[in-house]
């Protein structure tokens, strides 16, 4: 099992920059090659996979009201002045 | 430049920049911790960016630009006011896995427990981390950014950006399970009872 491991490992240490859609040509083959092979791994890509879809979400804000018209209001005041 | 021609690039420049206000709320505000501290800074990048808005070459990443100029307007005139104390040392948690913990602790699907938190309880674990980290998660995960953008948002090498960002995602993930064991969402009565995979992480 040694090599399976070895394939997990590897598998893993590329696991964010994969998610983060950085991985590129035969590289990302292989780590998709070994993701649909290995049950393991594949869980815990979707579970990070989805981690980071729920801090996304949680962390939105919506802008307070009011605060577009004054960031208008003092870039008109500085045309203005200027 | 005359009045029409100062009038005209403020409208070109309301048009291409006051879409992303929303955006850059959120991460003043992740960055500031405070909404009216989040609203001065958002000012001043707003004022710095119209002031810049000749040198930036249209076509070039606009976005990426607004957060660069967000983030030293944060660093130059914000961090020395801040007081609140960091409350994860810099270089504890570079191992911890919130998927064992959580796969441990018998929860499936192990994600829908962190979607359990509050909203609050997220948006106050991404702040609790030292800023630099903070940032990388905030700019890869909240905003979307490639490494790449994010190397030229904080100024430093892109081997940086991905320590940076690997480090803060193990930081979060213990404060969010800290949070969630502190709500009941996960029981550690046990811990490393279930047979674990050995694989060591990066
Ligand atoms: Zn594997």
């Amino acid at each position: 099992m040694e090599d399976a491991e070895t394939d997990c490992r590897a598998a893993l240490k590329r696991l964010y920059a994969y998610l983060d859609g950085e991985v590129a040509g035969e590289d990302c083959s292989e780590i998709e090659a070994h993701l649909a092979r290995c049950r393991p791994c594949l869980d815990e890509a979707d579970f990070e996979r989805e981690l980071k879809r729920v801090i996304r979400r949680k962390c939105g804000e919506t802008l307070p009201d009011g605060l577009a018209d004054r960031v208008r209001a003092r870039l008109r005041g500085m045309v203005e002045d200027g | 430049m005359g009045e029409d021609g100062r009038g005209r690039r403020r409208g070109r420049f309301e048009a291409e920049v006051l879409p992303q206000l929303g955006s850059l709320y959120g991460a003043a505000l992740r960055l500031t911790r405070n909404p009216s501290e989040a609203e001065d800074l958002l000012q001043d990048t707003m004022l710095r960016a119209f002031e810049g808005y000749d040198g930036f070459a249209s076509g070039t990443n606009l976005r990426a630009w607004l957060y660069r100029i967000l983030t030293n307007s944060y660093i130059s005139s914000y961090r020395k006011r801040m007081r609140r104390p960091q409350t994860v040392s810099a270089d504890a948690d570079e191992e911890f896995s919130l998927y064992d913990r959580l796969v441990d602790s018998g929860q499936t699907p192990e994600a829908q427990v962190i979607d359990r938190l509050p909203d609050s309880e997220v948006k106050d674990a991404l702040e609790s981390l030292p800023e630099q980290f903070r940032m990388a998660v905030l700019l890869a995960d909240v905003e979307g950014f490639s490494y790449k953008e994010m190397a030229e948002i904080m100024d430093v090498e892109l081997g940086t950006v991905m320590s940076r960002l690997h480090r803060g995602r193990k930081q979060l993930q213990r404060v969010l399970w800290e949070y969630a064991r502190r709500r009941g969402l996960v029981d550690e009565a046990e811990p490393w009872k279930t047979p674990r995979r050995t694989v060591e992480r990066p």
